[in-house]
């Protein structure tokens, strides 16, 4: 090794670190994209094989979207104004002050009712005051919202803009997927060519189909508890479902998570107890409809882990960085744990360890 | 005589054919314009220099090697008589590729080589993805496999 190389190696591992630092605040952006067009990729490459070139294939794709979302906005927003309006209006009437007029809101009284009857039957746990404090905590933030909106104003326009960059970036991820690749695997050495290749396809694939099989999976347990909460009379049946299904990613302890928050909701809205044994009966179904009827159809067999491993991740995963890392910590072990099994086959067959 | 609207026309929009060299290779042989430039997407250059090692013997199969230039040796430890020297436009590994996936050869460049390799997974990808596609190179694979054994019987 001369000293020629070494210097060259440092001046490159330099500029290497300086581009992390300089590229740092888009590598979340590049993420999503990332997962975007993981998401849209087969059916814009179904497409392709029909004969659309990829790039008409992709913004045809991109206009479907727009226009749903359009639809959906139209749809939604005048519904949403009405109750912003009648919001504000309730906030803004003079004669009781906003302390007051919060604790007027239907669903604030019941929780402050419950809380009451709660602190009654058992006397220690005065959670009264605590509910109290966390109110007026809510108001204060609540007023202060107009200040924050101007004070983040710049934060919210780069927001906004990196928001539309999103679409971009994974357009260009998508045309150019086969380009990107032949690049990546370009940089390896002759000697690891095949090996790269392997491991390169088998990394794609894995990221590729969990991250579909888990959007198809929120979405699929996300309807049916929506569906089954409606037919069993639960209020806030969407919400609560959306957040079923979102939670459902989290293997084994998500679904129990959005047991409790339905059974919290109907406790709360004063319904009959009796209510949450029906709700988890439903949920139950949907559950079982899922696991033995949606998920081997959908999936076929991608996650297989012992449930204390995924319990101990899980964990680990809120320790580490809250609800996000809950959700990611599992896939990321997985898909470690996958990468290094592949590695290890393939090292000992191209025989380099 | 063409006819001179032929001519305009080909004035307006020139028509040049991207990729057409792949056509050298006989299992490319019969693929169209759009059908090679799926092909080309797949492919991997890779540049070997003289006597450099392009695969051991006994290793996974993960891709079949097109010369671009250069020549190719094909050796085996086990039958130190069996030895082929390969050329420009020529093919290695798709026996193999159809044996059940291990080297049964050793690959060395014998001068600077510049190879195309597609990989397994995107060659059964094209097959599955465009049957026509597929038909026209299993076709030409086993054509080219058959003139093989051809030569093989005549040299016996």
């Amino acid at each position: 090794m001369n000293w020629n190389r070494i210097i060259f190696i440092i001046l490159l591992l330099t500029l290497i670190v300086l581009g992390i630092i300089f590229y740092s605040p888009i590598f979340i952006y590049l993420i999503i994209s990332i997962i975007v067009a993981y998401i849209f990729d087969p059916i814009i490459t179904w497409l392709e094989y029909k004969g659309m070139a990829r790039w008409i294939a992709i913004l045809s794709l991109y206009a479907v979207i727009a226009g749903l979302i359009a639809w959906l906005i139209i749809t939604y927003i005048p519904r949403l104004l009405e109750q912003g309006n009648q919001l504000i209006k309730f906030i803004s009437r003079s004669d009781v002050p906003l302390n007051q007029a919060i604790v007027e809101l239907p669903i604030v009284n019941s929780i402050y009712e419950f809380i009451q009857k709660v602190d009654q039957t058992i006397p220690q746990l005065s959670l009264l005051p605590q509910f109290n404090h966390l109110i007026e905590i809510g108001v204060q933030k609540l007023g202060q919202l107009p200040q924050i909106l101007f004070s983040n104003f710049q934060s919210i326009i780069s927001t906004v803009a990196l928001v539309f960059t999103i679409p971009f970036f994974s357009y260009f991820l998508l045309k150019d997927k086969k380009k990107i690749r032949q690049a990546l695997v370009s940089l390896a050495p002759n000697k690891y060519f095949e090996l790269t290749l392997i491991l390169f396809n088998k990394v794609d694939e894995n990221i590729g189909n969990y991250l579909r099989a888990l959007l198809l999976e929120v979405i699929n347990v996300g309807i049916l508890s929506t569906i089954a909460l409606t037919i069993v009379g639960v209020p806030y049946a969407i919400v609560i479902g959306a957040i079923a299904g979102l939670l459902n990613v989290i293997p084994y302890l998500g679904p129990w998570i959005g047991g409790f928050a339905a059974g919290f909701v109907i406790l709360v809205s004063g319904l009959p107890p009796i209510m949450i044994v029906w709700m988890a009966l439903a949920l139950f179904i949907v559950q079982v409809l899922d696991n033995y009827v949606f998920y081997p159809v959908i999936v076929g067999s991608t996650i297989r882990m012992h449930p204390l491993v995924v319990l101990m991740t899980v964990i680990a995963g809120s320790y580490f960085g809250g609800v996000v890392w809950m959700l990611i910590s599992v896939p990321l072990v997985y898909m470690t744990y996958s990468l290094i099994m592949a590695l290890h086959k393939n090292l000992k067959e191209f025989h380099i360890i | 005589m063409a006819n001179p609207f032929q001519n305009l026309f080909k004035k307006i929009f020139p028509h040049k054919e991207e990729h057409s060299e792949l056509r050298n290779y006989p299992i490319f042989k019969t693929l169209n314009s759009r059908e090679l430039q799926f092909v080309y997407n797949c492919l991997h250059h890779r540049e070997f220099k003289a006597d450099e090692i392009i695969f051991e013997e006994g290793f996974p199969l993960e891709v079949i090697y097109f010369i671009e230039s250069g020549e190719v040796e094909l050796s085996s430890k086990k039958q130190p008589e069996l030895k082929h020297i390969l050329k420009e436009n020529e093919v290695f590994g798709l026996v193999d590729f159809f044996f059940g996936g291990k080297r049964r050869m050793m690959a060395k460049a014998l001068s600077d080589t510049t190879l195309l390799a597609l990989a397994e997974s995107d060659f059964k990808e094209l097959i599955n993805r465009q049957p026509s596609l597929g038909t026209k190179i299993l076709w030409s694979s086993c054509q080219l496999l058959a003139k093989t054994i051809q030569e093989k019987n005549a040299s016996i």
